[in-house]
């Protein structure tokens, strides 16, 4: 039987308990190390994937997300190949076509001057792009920088910054684009020009809450001790934590933008003729609408529908990355 | 003579369903309780004490988790079987409940003379004016002075000691036969924790509660209970008045935790001990013993047959393969620190 | 908290000096006005020139600015470059209750579905109820209302003919007017719904969650008085704060539907003097807009400091 019979010199009570056990358990059948392994419940090293592939896995799983990013992609390479999609030109006026309901040569209809609907919806998916996306990734480049160092240097540079954000924030951000549209004149570029100087506010703000909850961490602090320079704080330990919010906010601008953009050309604030774009279209059917409804459902079909696929984009993105919206 | 015990747990278990799998947090639990009683249930965090006890008030979110089976006779009637609607009637009245951080556990924009207020006139029927009047008379007896004039303040304008107070008041107001405290000192100060601790101990002389205090933290045990059940990767792994569980433990477990505390007997040289090994993930829980991972006396029997409770000692109860190896070692070095 | 009232009161002075001040140079410093071509009104040089010494538009911007900024402060916007019969605070006055009422029955509406709609949402969370509601808010959150303006304005009045297609109708007889404002008010009010009913869920079902909640159920409480007695008087303060902004915004807002409906509020004025650079009427309505969303958002913040407990009353000396 086994032997308990042991007199050991404890340096810890762990390795006691292990030393006088094992000794007792010598002649008890017990498992060897090697046996662990393979009995089962026994768990291994769970396997965690990185950020952004769990957070793009996510987004697939939302199936309003994926449509947006489907639609997305076939609105962008129509706007890029719109020439070849379409024998019409979007200008060409034939008025003895005009008003005509869907039809063989013109599959969406003519509009009053004659011109074909199909190819005006096409090209308007152009303004609406470079609105959308466009102005978004214009409004990032300056909101971020601003808002990070604003954030980050504090001081008078932030009171400037907070005075702007407020200033911008009095008025609804679309009417303020209106104004601006209207002192310089409406035209594709100056409506980007006013979405630019309104949207860079919003990652401003967002970037500078971002700072500034990250600038009270210990971890900057322990950074700036060990001499390490503002500029690589701010690049390497800053920005890299607010690329998902950023990404997100960028994303979540685009149905803005998209809304703006029509209805600003709806107010005939916008893209002025012959230029098509969809809002534009919409306040063209004024005098028609009611006898010639093509005229004015297939752009507000397009028009909602674009304006739901991003924001379903933006809202996947959301989800996906888990981002909390109130910094 | 057969007296009906106040709570006869038998064979509970509770299980989550997550999206990351099945959580199995409580594993068929069964003890007593008599009116009056006060135990202590010790477990590290996930080992189901929380949940055990939640799921007699049928308080576990329904989704994701479920009562799997087992019965909670309270006063002989079985809390798990009867209607939802029912549960109101047990819930403040019968059983009171004190949670673990008081200054989310009370509502931040209602005074807390009203909240006090409230549970009296949802179980007692008792009009609010009257109830007011009780709640001014329950602060003062938790301790709170100038009663009359806080029961119109609210939760943030007082302290954290203060806050797990009114939490009591609210708990006992309506003269509970059983309180379930979940670990209601573990976010405050040690010196204030001896004050509740003293506090609840007063009270339950009071009222003769039988009192189910749920910790991590083996001093509070030592401070206040009759009788621990110590719990592990959702068993119970040991039942025992509380003198005899630290004196002579009879589950590698209690073994374990007892011997990684550190005492005043110490030598500074020595390491502390600790058990080795990490809590067991309650997902993919081992079969056999839960705690065999981890545990030095362990045999192949103990990774294939889950231990059933046996009893060591009178009252005492363990649920392990070698509770004799187990009370053999605890002897002999209890006889050469005696030496 | 008098202190506290009169910084944000300050702040937004502030907000809007700087506010009139842009504005004002912008429009002063960019060229153009309404005697540009493809402006409705041409002229010819000389009037070119009357025009300007009459409104004082051949001072240098700076004096113009101050000049306007005394007269702003007695809320005299001047008047009008179309219409110079009329100052611009008379014009205001005539067309604001238009676009008041159908912004603000369209945030009523707006609320009052929307707060249900979420309420609903996040009693039953992740149940069938739940994601149909949440899908709902989504999609009708995202269409804009002019969009929906117009198809209504389609398939109800012109193919139904159940309601009138545009116009005010008679503003003797308010039933009449009524019936004219069904349709612009619910195009309006109803994609308002989405974000409302979203944000209603979310601030319902996290006071659903908390601790206090867990308490009040363990007190005995039975489902609805937890929700009426503590979820849903917390839940009340984060919405409060967010809905309360939707009336001016929706005042202010309602100018694409006025175009649709052929309304006559602030919003077609406003429009019509962008695209005619009738700088006094779009400066006026401008500064009007900013001060009424400005006096909203200072309500708003007193609101919360009184709703509030935790704000209201700092902590006692022990």
């Amino acid at each position: 039987m086994s032997d308990e019979t042991t007199t050991p010199q404890p340096q810890s009570a762990a390795l006691a308990n292990d030393t006088m056990i094992n000794h007792a358990l010598k002649n008890e059948p017990s498992l060897a190390a090697e046996e662990l392994f393979t009995v089962e419940g026994h768990s291994e090293e769970t396997q965690y994937a990185s950020f952004w592939v769990g957070a793009w896995r996510r987004f697939r799983r939302n199936r309003l997300a994926m449509f947006g990013l489907v639609f997305a992609t076939i609105i962008i390479l129509i706007a890029i190949f719109v020439p070849m999609l379409t024998p019409y030109e979007y200008d060409q006026i034939d008025m003895p076509a005009a008003l005509q309901p869907p039809s063989h040569e013109h599959i969406l209809g003519t509009d009053e001057l004659g011109r074909d609907l199909l190819t005006r919806i096409l090209y308007g998916s152009r303004p609406m792009l470079m609105v959308g996306v466009l102005t978004g990734l214009a409004g990032l480049c300056i909101g971020v920088p601003i808002g990070v160092l604003a954030g980050y240097l504090g001081g008078f540079f932030d009171w400037i910054v907070t005075r702007l954000i407020d200033m911008f924030s009095a008025l609804p951000w679309y009417l303020i684009v209106l104004y601006l549209v209207m002192v310089l004149s409406p035209s594709l570029q100056n409506l980007m020009l006013a979405m630019i100087i309104t949207g860079w506010v919003g990652s401003c703000r967002m970037m500078r809450g971002l700072t500034f909850s990250i600038r009270e961490q210990d971890y900057i602090e322990a950074a700036r001790a060990l001499g390490i320079p503002t500029w690589r704080i701010i690049a390497f330990h800053i920005l890299p934590q607010a690329a998902p919010l950023l990404l997100w906010g960028f994303a979540a601008g685009i149905p803005t933008s998209v809304f703006a953009e029509a209805g600003l050309s709806f107010l005939g604030m916008g893209i002025r003729p012959p230029r098509p774009s969809w809002g534009q279209m919409l306040a063209d059917s004024e005098f028609y609408w009611q006898f010639w409804p093509h005229m004015f459902i297939f752009p507000s079909m397009m028009i909602t529908t674009s304006v739901l696929a991003f924001q379903g984009i933006a809202d996947g993105l959301r989800k996906a990355l888990d981002v909390s919206e109130n910094i | 003579m057969h007296v009906t015990p106040l709570l006869q747990v038998e064979n509970l278990t509770v299980r989550f369903y997550t999206k990351d799998g099945v959580v199995n947090a409580v594993n068929g639990i069964s003890y007593t309780m008599q009116e009056g009683d006060i135990l202590g249930l010790v477990g590290e965090s996930g080992s189901g004490k929380s949940v055990s006890s939640m799921a007699m008030l049928r308080l576990i979110p329904e989704p994701p988790g479920k009562i799997e089976s087992g019965s909670v006779r309270f006063d002989g009637e079985d809390l798990l079987q009867i209607k939802p609607s029912q549960i109101h009637r047990v819930r403040g009245r019968d059983i009171g409940v004190i949670f673990q951080d008081p200054m989310t556990s009370l509502n931040p924009v209602m005074p807390i003379g009203k909240q006090i207020a409230e549970a009296m006139q949802v179980n007692l029927g008792m009009a609010s004016a009257k109830a007011m009047l009780e709640s001014i008379d329950l602060l003062t007896r938790v301790g709170i002075p100038q009663a009359d004039r806080r029961i119109r303040d609210y939760p943030h304008q007082f302290s954290g000691g203060m806050r797990q107070r009114v939490m009591i008041a609210m708990a006992i107001s309506c003269h509970p036969r059983l309180l379930i405290a979940d670990e209601p000192t573990t976010a405050l100060d040690v010196t204030i924790q001896a004050q509740i601790i003293d506090l609840v101990k007063n009270l339950q002389k009071e009222l003769s509660m039988a009192i189910i205090w749920i910790t991590h933290d083996l001093g509070v045990i030592a401070r206040l209970a009759e009788r621990v059940n110590v719990m592990y990767g959702g068993t119970l792994v040991e039942m025992a008045p509380s003198k005899p569980l630290f004196s002579t433990p009879a589950h590698p477990y209690t073994l374990g935790l007892l011997s990684s505390l550190p005492s005043l007997d110490t030598d500074s040289d020595q390491d502390l001990s600790y058990i080795n090994g990490s809590p067991p993930d309650m997902i993919h829980l081992p079969p056999g013993c839960p705690f065999w991972p981890r545990c030095s006396f362990r045999t192949k029997r103990c990774t294939q047959e889950r231990p059933e409770l046996v009893e060591v000692a009178e009252g005492h109860t363990s649920a392990c393969w070698h509770t004799d190896r187990v009370l053999e070692l605890h002897r002999s070095r209890s006889a050469e620190v005696a030496q | 908290m008098l202190a506290y009232t009169l910084k944000r009161l300050g702040g937004i002075l502030i907000t809007l000096l700087l506010l009139s001040f842009f504005t004002f140079m912008l429009s002063r410093v960019v060229p153009g006005g309404p005697w540009m071509q493809g402006a409705e009104i041409p002229m010819s040089d000389q009037q070119v020139a009357a025009f300007k010494e009459k409104y004082g538009l051949d001072e240098p911007p700076w004096k113009q600015y101050l000049l306007w900024l005394r007269n702003a402060a007695k809320l005299d916007f001047g008047r009008t470059f179309t219409e110079p019969e009329r100052t611009v605070t008379e014009l205001i006055r005539d067309t604001l209750p238009f676009s008041a009422l159908v912004g603000g029955l369209a945030a009523t509406l707006a609320i009052t579905f929307g707060v249900t709609l979420g309420v609903i949402a996040a009693a039953h969370q992740d149940t069938w109820t739940d994601n149909i509601a949440t899908s709902y808010a989504v999609i009708i959150g995202t269409i804009p209302s002019f969009v929906l303006g117009f198809v209504m304005k389609y398939f109800l009045a012109a193919e139904l003919r159940w309601f009138p297609a545009g116009s005010w109708g008679d503003p003797s007889n308010w039933r009449d007017v009524a019936w004219h404002l069904i349709l612009p008010v619910v195009a309006f009010g109803l994609p308002a719904t989405g974000s409302v009913a979203r944000w209603t869920r979310q601030c319902v079902a996290e006071a659903m969650s908390s601790d206090y909640v867990r308490t009040a159920k363990a007190k005995g409480l039975r489902n609805t008085a937890v929700m009426t007695k503590h979820v849903l008087r917390n839940a009340l303060i984060p919405m409060i704060t967010s809905f309360l902004p939707l009336y001016p915004g929706m005042m202010t807002g309602s100018l694409f539907i006025e175009k649709v409906f052929g309304l006559p509020g602030l919003g077609k004025y406003f429009v019509y003097a962008s695209t005619n650079r009738d700088y006094p009427l779009v400066l006026g309505i401008t500064m009007f807009w900013a001060i009424l969303i400005g006096l909203t958002y200072f309500l708003t913040d007193v609101l919360y400091g009184v709703i509030d407990p935790r704000v209201r009353i700092t902590e006692r000396q022990q």
